[in-house]
């Protein structure tokens, strides 16, 4: 390769890598937590005396009482009945127009208990940060999908800069004096390890938000007119059948679930879906997880008034349109291969945030001016920006998760309250980033996350007198998994921070991470 | 290179690589093996995997002059096979 071409591809990876680096910080931080969704959902509010997913018999009563106070959970409303995770049954739905979303089951007296706003959101404002990197919507969407083509040309043109050094370098991780060194083989060999799971990512991102005018394009395009038509037609299965609006009796839960098991016995069901509950048009997704493959989450659609199978979207039976869904969908999200695959997303998500940061990191340390103290206006802005978005992000979602707890206990707008920690949180720790300068905000804000962190478990040891260890002795490990890891979080920030310390007291002197600079 | 170099190349790859991808994509989405709509989805993914390499592809070039007529031939190429195709199985 010519140097120049090689000159070229490494300033747009410097480029496109500053550019997106900090909302995909953020992206892949809230991801790895996402990954674990339904456990800091479950953990955030836990159902005081919760159905067990042995009560399935009780799911019809469960239905009955949910349609005939809210009538609109009608359209659709889910049924968990996880039999792995949790134990947990209960059934959930959206408002419509608004989409709230309400969860519901029935207590010991056989009374229906909802929970909606009041209820934490914790979850899934994670998971929105995780989407959006907290940019409002529809804005948000857009940008992270322009974000990720940023992201994909920086993964390429990475990969194309180390390639003459690849195999000869990729495991050298020199620790020595030269720190940037260091970071530069850290952010390398996680950047080419990542990378298949990078490619994924950045696919579905772009894809997440320009799908319908990629739809468009191939109407007019590649299917003369057509396109939209099979694209129907695919999307149907979803939704095979229209409300007939005569009334027709159902099979239950118990009864799908069972009809289920005889077409896919190894399936471990982990919801069931009924849509227009009460009408001879009934149907249900009866969904779960397939050992053994690849993609494994899939079930069948099945007629809830006959229990007729309407559609077959088991692993190794659907049709190759669901194939290739499902299968970019589990390598995103990680659903392939239960807990250990989960983990190993978590870590890749975590992994992926290291290496914006250490790109960020990086250029800055390579534009430092060595002989003197007062150095480069942009660098110095980017130190500030890069501390202030990814440990403010960090900051803002330890928090939340301590506000998820302590919330309840103050208000019921639980909800609102979430996202007003959230942000004023983020928004704070940005503009303490930029009053106080990049040395002493990155210590500051990085004890603060610490302590926020630490203060996670904690507080849910405080509020529901889940320790960690009664967690465990009550058999809800993914609960005392959430604290033990905050836990470890909090030390990992703990050191962050001292290391940090170090620097701004003994490390070498002309840089932006020194108090010296004029800007600090 | 200088800024509008840099211009150029992300133009070019943003405005001419996308219809580049659906072309290239069209292409397999014809003449793929199986029904038509059993390839709809992959084909959905295959236009932005395509697209991405095209914009990075497009920065391999020395000259702008190149990367332009690289991305107009290429477009010219594609859309003639694909209308083509369509024509010979009486899609259009």
């Amino acid at each position: 390769m010519k140097p120049e071409t090689l000159r070229r591809y490494k300033t747009l990876h410097t480029w496109t890598g500053l550019i997106a680096g900090m909302a995909l910080f953020i992206a892949f931080y809230a991801g790895a937590i996402t990954v674990f969704h339904e456990a800091v959902d479950d953990w955030a509010a836990p159902a005081a005396q919760p159905m067990t997913a042995a009560m399935l018999d009780q799911a019809p009563a469960l239905i009955e009482a949910v349609v005939a106070q809210h009538p609109e959970a009608k359209g659709m409303l889910t049924l968990h009945v996880d039999e792995t995770d949790g134990q947990i049954l209960k059934a959930e739905w959206e408002d419509q127009p608004t989409d709230k979303h309400h969860a519901a089951w029935l207590d010991a007296a056989g009374k229906l208990q909802v929970v909606g706003d009041e209820r934490s959101n914790l979850a899934e404002l994670v998971n929105q940060l995780h989407f959006t990197a907290g940019i409002p919507e529809p804005v948000g969407t857009y940008a992270l999908g322009i974000v990720s083509l940023l992201y994909a040309l920086a993964l390429i043109s990475g990969i194309v800069i180390h390639l003459p050094a690849l195999f000869k370098d990729l495991f050298a991780l020199r620790i020595g004096d030269n720190l940037k060194r260091l970071w530069q083989d850290a952010h390398n060999v996680i950047g080419v390890l990542s990378l298949p799971f990078h490619v994924i990512f950045a696919v579905t991102g772009v894809l997440f938000a320009f799908h319908d005018v990629i739809f468009l394009a191939m109407n007019a395009v590649i299917y003369g007119g057509k396109g939209m038509e099979i694209l129907q037609g695919i999307f149907s299965t979803f939704m095979p059948l229209m409300p007939a609006g005569k009334p027709a009796a159902m099979l239950s839960a118990a009864e799908l679930i069972e009809r289920a098991r005889q077409l896919a016995p190894a399936m471990s069901i982990t919801d069931v879906t009924f849509h227009n509950i009460g009408d001879e048009h009934a149907f249900a997704w009866v969904f779960g997880q397939m050992p053994g493959h690849l993609a494994g989450n899939g079930g069948l659609i099945l007629n809830a008034v006959t229990g007729e199978v309407l559609h077959n979207m088991i692993p190794g039976e659907r049709s190759p349109n669901w194939t290739v869904l499902y299968g970019f969908f589990s390598a995103h999200f990680g659903t392939f291969g239960g807990l250990p695959v989960k983990w190993m997303y978590f870590i890749l998500g975590l992994a992926g945030a290291f290496l914006f940061y250490s790109g960020n990191l990086l250029w800055i340390e390579s534009r430092r001016k060595r002989r003197q103290a007062d150095q480069a206006r942009n660098t110095d802005l980017m130190a500030r920006a890069t501390i202030g978005i990814c440990i403010g992000a960090c900051f803002g979602i330890s928090a939340t998760f301590v506000a998820a707890k302590l919330l309840p206990l103050m208000t019921r707008e639980v909800v609102f309250w979430e996202q007003i920690v959230y942000y004023a949180v983020f928004l704070g720790s940005l503009a303490w980033a930029f009053l106080r300068g990049a040395p002493k905000a990155a210590m500051e804000l990085l004890y603060a996350t610490a302590l926020a962190t630490i203060l996670i478990p904690v507080s849910n040891a405080l509020v529901t007198g889940q320790h960690p260890v009664a967690s465990i002795l009550s058999g809800r490990l993914a609960m005392a998994a959430i604290d033990i890891t905050a836990i470890l979080g909090a030390l990992a920030f703990l050191l962050i921070a001292r290391a940090t310390r170090r620097r701004i007291l003994r490390g070498q002197p002309n840089s932006v991470w020194t108090t010296a600079t004029v800007y600090g | 290179m200088t800024r509008l170099d840099w211009l150029q190349r992300i133009a070019g790859g943003v405005l001419l690589g996308l219809p580049l991808a659906l072309a290239l994509s069209g292409i397999v989405a014809l003449i793929g093996p199986g029904k038509i709509e059993d390839r709809y989805l992959l084909i959905v993914y295959l236009v932005p995997i395509l697209w991405i390499v095209i914009l990075a592809g497009n920065f391999a070039c020395t000259e702008n002059r190149r990367s332009w007529l690289m991305l107009v031939a290429g477009n010219i190429l594609g859309f003639a096979a694909l209308v083509t195709l369509r024509i010979a199985l009486h899609l259009s």
